[in-house]
């Protein structure tokens, strides 16, 4: 005879069961709009001066007006040390006409003091350490961008900084200890370098390095009228060709740029991003430049880049006119799986973004998007795709501010420092600025260049870093409530470059795919955190995780918790997590 | 009284403003009682025994004979000194002259003895922006408002100082109010400009509808339909675009551009078939259309045709190119220019000829900065090494190298070349006086 209360207990199970498995469908399976969480208002605050970073960019600005003074200064979040907490690098610039200003410049080495910053009364308080004088870092030349990678796969990440003069390799030794190693590295061109990316161009296991490169400063160049003199356009400069720098594997890297088919010089260099953008297995590489038309060049395989932008339809606007190309960033804005790209440009030419269509080809979104009459106004510099309201799909930001100091003087309505955008994506590819309700760190009006992701409190959701030229850098934290869930992948390559750079992540929730790759230098003179950040919105659980490693290995992890942050080993899944710490 | 589209703005003084809106109302007998107080009060109308004078001068500086109206014009002053129209005449033949300071001393003394005189504010208004006191220009026009507030013409000027200034918030609010004030003719170019600068400004639905009201004033005008269409485009509205487009070309079908447009446009909306189709016949209408090349390249290529989309491309950057090359010469003209006026500024005037020698070699056909260097070596006594220059833009069309021609051969004691060009300078500026040009 059956137990009634087995029965009961049975029915009881099986309606909890029943329940459960419907809270599971709405949760992960259901549309997409059970997945968002609701729109909550931002709270960017700027916990700059809360958080100890006292950095003011030295510009050198100068009667003379030299190009380099309006361009800097770049910025990026690392982890040097290895602790799981973000660290962050800000690139200074000097004078390139007085020595006694230019004394005064000095890089800076953040360190997040992480956990031991944590718990105290105001729990960011003075997270970051200055630990510049120790690192063996030292300010030479007239600074631009940074870039940081672990090119030589000993497990602790490298740095590299643009210059006007040689740029410079700086080996990360541990211990907080770095030693420039350019010479023997072979990397110190004297170009005006500008952005600069690491990945692996040859998928052999070792982080390649590409280095924009301007223009020929050329310092008789005058400009401006009668009311006054100003920064010349780019026009007046002749352009200078690009670097690319393949890793021997031994410390040394060769200067690949004439066999790779990068040697050129009708390009004007500035912005950088490497990504595969047409899933074939080899990263490609987009150069956004300043008034010539940008580069795509397609990984053909064996050493060789072909340069496709003009059919792939990202050489130019879609009225076939160059733009002020300037920071760049790569990422699915419209939740096709397929990776797209934003440029930044010049004020009243509206920053744009290009729609993968696949095939290799891509369309001009920018108007439709939503993007071009919001950022016409503007002058734009650094840029990310992120998902900063954790919804699960890919927002923006934008760092603005003119290049001309002087610029009401020759418009009116032009402004030399101008406010960042924050735009929301609404879920259709359609972009909404939201700026001025995002928090008082957006309402900040200053004359930015590079915008930085990460997280700098490991709470899951992606705090931002601002260069500005000749004023303090911003650190704007996300201090929102309320939040989605979020899922952190730090990727640890094994046949693969450590850091798994290069390497595209899929994450599967319920019936979307949230397609991120990982990227060392994108924005403009800058580098995002290289680990891959996941908004989840309501859900719980990412059904499916797939890193396809640029050796080619792809790994299928599933049933990932959110509110972690996870490390991936090639082949090995999951080794390490950490619960995210939500506020 | 109808307006005629398509012309620069042509404004009713602002006393015959009331008279023309009684027209416009249909008020007739009280619009033709407002017009004759109007005539009786304006100093242009005048036929007293000033008129005779005036006619004379009018007439001998269409015959190019300034100085003889000068002297007509000086008596005339000195026996009416109230004529306010005596003596605004007097002053732009003055400013004929290039004696801006005399020329201003009359405006001036007009304006004292009738301050209403709107002519002779905005006559005042241009020989301050010509000697280069554009403050005291925009102080003059300011009060000329506050004072004649409908003045049409008074907003239109000062509209184009701030847009020549850069001061675009201000240029479109003045324009704004011109556009309010009666417009005899033009009021379309307004709604034009209005529309260029809001687009500027990022703000395409108010451009839109300024563009929408120069349609309304002028509906045939291809042009304006195509800018409308590219509005559109720009805000998103690919159907209001495509609808604009087809207006224009139903006015204009062979107009190239809207052809372009109409490809880029066909193209967003993935009709590829439809935009191959357009962007051919702009590029068959224009072959040398960048943007109609870049829309077919990329739509061939859209269509699978990709030998054709590449060809296209390739011949799409090789439009690119010379269009930059043009660029960068106008570009380095532009700086040796600016370098120059610089080196002028330090009274440097062998520096400055020297960068506009180097400037000859990017210089348009018009002679313009070879007749600059020219006289730049004249005020740097380099008299031997102006003259091929000043020759050169002479040829080329730049005939005020005359003038500084009869200098130079002056200096150089070689007094019948330097008649025949003081001949041939006084010729070339008695012709411009009779078509209206003043020489500055």
């Amino acid at each position: 005879m059956t137990d009634p209360l087995a029965w009961r207990w049975t029915a009881g199970k099986a309606l909890a069961y029943a329940l459960g498995l419907v809270l599971f469908l709405a949760v992960a399976h259901v549309d997409e709009s059970a997945l968002v969480a609701q729109s909550v208002a931002m709270n960017f605050v700027d916990a700059t001066d809360q958080a100890g970073i006292e950095f003011t960019h030295v510009n050198g600005a100068s009667a003379q007006k030299h190009i380099a003074e309006t361009m800097g200064s770049g910025a990026l979040f690392f982890d040097f040390d290895n602790d799981g907490w973000l660290d962050l690098f800000l690139v200074d610039g000097g004078s390139v006409t007085d020595p006694a200003i230019a004394k005064r410049a000095r890089h800076r080495l953040y360190r997040n003091r992480g956990a031991g910053a944590a718990g105290t009364a105001a729990s960011a308080s003075r997270r970051f350490e200055d630990v510049t004088a120790a690192s063996g870092i030292q300010h030479r030349e007239y600074g631009m961008g940074a870039c940081a990678a672990d090119y030589d796969n000993d497990d602790r990440v490298d740095l590299f900084v643009t210059n006007l003069g040689p740029d410079v390799l700086y080996h990360n030794d541990g211990h907080g200890a770095f030693t420039d190693v350019t010479r023997r590295a072979g990397v110190g061109s004297n170009l005006l370098g500008a952005s600069c990316a690491f990945a692996d161009i040859d998928n052999d296991g070792d982080v390649d390095l590409f280095v924009a490169n301007y223009v020929d400063p050329d310092p008789s160049k005058v400009c401006g009228d009668a009311r006054a003199r100003a920064y010349c356009r780019p026009d007046v400069y002749a352009g200078v060709p690009s670097a690319l720098y393949r890793n021997n594997g031994d410390g040394t890297f060769t200067d690949v740029t004439k066999t790779s088919g990068l040697d050129r010089s009708d390009g004007k260099a500035l912005g950088v991003v490497f990504a595969d953008y047409d899933s074939d297995g080899r990263v490609d590489l987009f150069v956004a430049n300043d008034l010539t038309r940008n580069f795509l060049y397609h990984n053909e395989g064996n050493g060789v880049f072909k340069e496709v932008g003009l059919p792939a339809g990202v050489a130019v606007a879609s009225d076939g006119r160059v733009r002020a190309g300037m920071g760049t960033d790569v990422g699915d804005y419209d939740g096709d799986g397929k990776l797209d790209l934003v440029v930044t440009n010049f004020e009243s030419e509206a920053h744009s973004v290009f729609r993968n269509l696949g095939g290799g080809l891509f369309a001009d979104g920018t108007f439709e998007s939503g993007l071009g009459p919001a950022t016409l106004p503007f002058l734009g510099f650094g840029v990310a795709f992120l998902d900063y309201d954790n919804d699960t799909d890919l927002d923006l930001v934008i760092a603005n501010g003119h290049v001309l100091d002087n610029t009401s003087l020759f418009k009116s309505t032009s402004k030399y420092a101008q406010r960042n955008l924050l735009l929301r994506n609404e879920g259709h590819g359609r972009f909404t600025e939201v700026g001025r309700q995002s928090g008082p760190g957006f309402a900040l009006e200053k004359v930015s260049r590079t915008v930085v992701t990460g997280d700098i409190d490991n709470d899951g959701d992606l705090d931002l870093l601002v260069s500005n030229n000749g004023q303090s850098a911003d650190l704007l934290r996300n201090d929102t409530e309320g939040l989605g869930n979020a899922l952190r992948v730090k990727l640890r390559g094994r046949q693969s470059n450590r850091d798994g750079i290069g390497a595209l992540v899929v994450a599967t929730v319920g019936s979307r795919r949230l397609v991120r790759e990982v990227r060392a230098g994108s924005s403009y003179l800058g580098q995002h955190d290289v680990r891959v950040h996941f908004g989840l919105g309501r859900a719980s659980v990412v059904d499916r995780l797939d890193v396809r490693w640029p050796s080619g290995r792809v790994d299928v992890l599933k049933a990932i918790a959110s509110q972690q942050d996870v490390t991936v080993a090639e082949g090995a899944g999951i080794v390490d997590s950490h619960p995210l710490n939500r506020r | 009284m109808r307006e005629t589209p398509g012309a620069a703005p042509v404004y009713v003084p602002a006393r015959y403003a009331d008279g023309f809106r009684l027209v416009h109302a249909g008020r007739y007998d009280e619009a033709a009682a407002a017009l004759q107080q109007a005539i009786e009060r304006d100093p242009l109308a005048a036929t007293d025994e000033t008129l005779d004078e005036r006619v004379h001068a009018a007439a001998a500086m269409r015959e190019g004979s300034l100085t003889g109206a000068i002297a007509r014009l000086e008596r005339a002053v000195a026996q009416r000194p109230d004529a306010t129209e005596l003596r605004r005449m007097l002053a732009m033949a003055y400013a004929g002259d290039e004696r801006y300071g005399q020329s201003l001393e009359q405006l001036s003394a007009a304006i004292q003895r009738d301050g209403r005189d709107e002519r002779s504010r905005l006559t005042s208004v241009e020989i301050l922006i010509a000697s280069g006191q554009t403050d005291a220009a925009e102080r003059l026009l300011v009060e000329t408002i506050a004072l004649l507030p409908e003045s049409g013409q008074a907003y239109y000027r000062l509209a184009r100082l701030y847009q020549a200034q850069s001061r675009i918030r201000e240029a479109i609010a003045a324009f704004t109010s011109s556009a309010e004030r009666p417009v005899l003719v033009g009021r379309d170019s307004l709604y034009e400009t209005i529309a260029a600068l809001r687009v500027s400004e990022g703000e395409f639905g108010d451009a839109i509808a300024a563009s929408r009201v120069e349609l309304e004033v002028n509906p045939n005008n291809a042009a304006a339909h195509r800018r409308l269409g590219d509005l559109y485009a720009q805000d998103g509205r690919l159907g209001e675009s495509l609808a604009e487009f087809a207006a224009a070309l139903f006015i204009d079908p062979r107009d190239a551009d809207t052809h372009a447009s109409r490809a880029q446009t066909l193209l967003r909306m993935s009709r590829f078939a439809d935009a191959v189709a357009a962007a051919r016949t702009a590029v068959t209408l224009r072959p040398s259309h960048e943007a109609a090349h870049y829309a077919l390249g990329t739509a061939l290529l859209r269509t699978g045709k990709t030998d054709e989309g590449l060809a296209t491309l390739q011949k799409f950057e090789q439009l690119q190119a010379a269009a930059r090359a043009r660029r960068d010469a106008e570009w380095q003209l532009k700086l040796l220019k600016e370098q120059a006026v610089e080196q002028v500024a330090r009274q440097d005037y062998r520096a400055a000829a020297d960068l506009l020698r180097r400037a000859v070699a990017y210089a348009p056909p018009d002679g313009s900065v070879h007749l600059a260097a020219g006289a730049l070596l004249i005020k740097a006594g380099e008299y031997e090494d102006a003259i091929p220059l000043l020759q050169e833009a002479v040829a080329r069309e730049a005939l005020e190298a005359h003038r500084y021609l009869a200098e130079a051969y002056a200096a150089l004691h070689r007094d019948d070349e330097s008649r025949a060009h003081q001949a041939a300078y006084d010729a070339v500026k008695g012709a411009r006086l009779r078509r209206g040009v003043a020489i500055q």
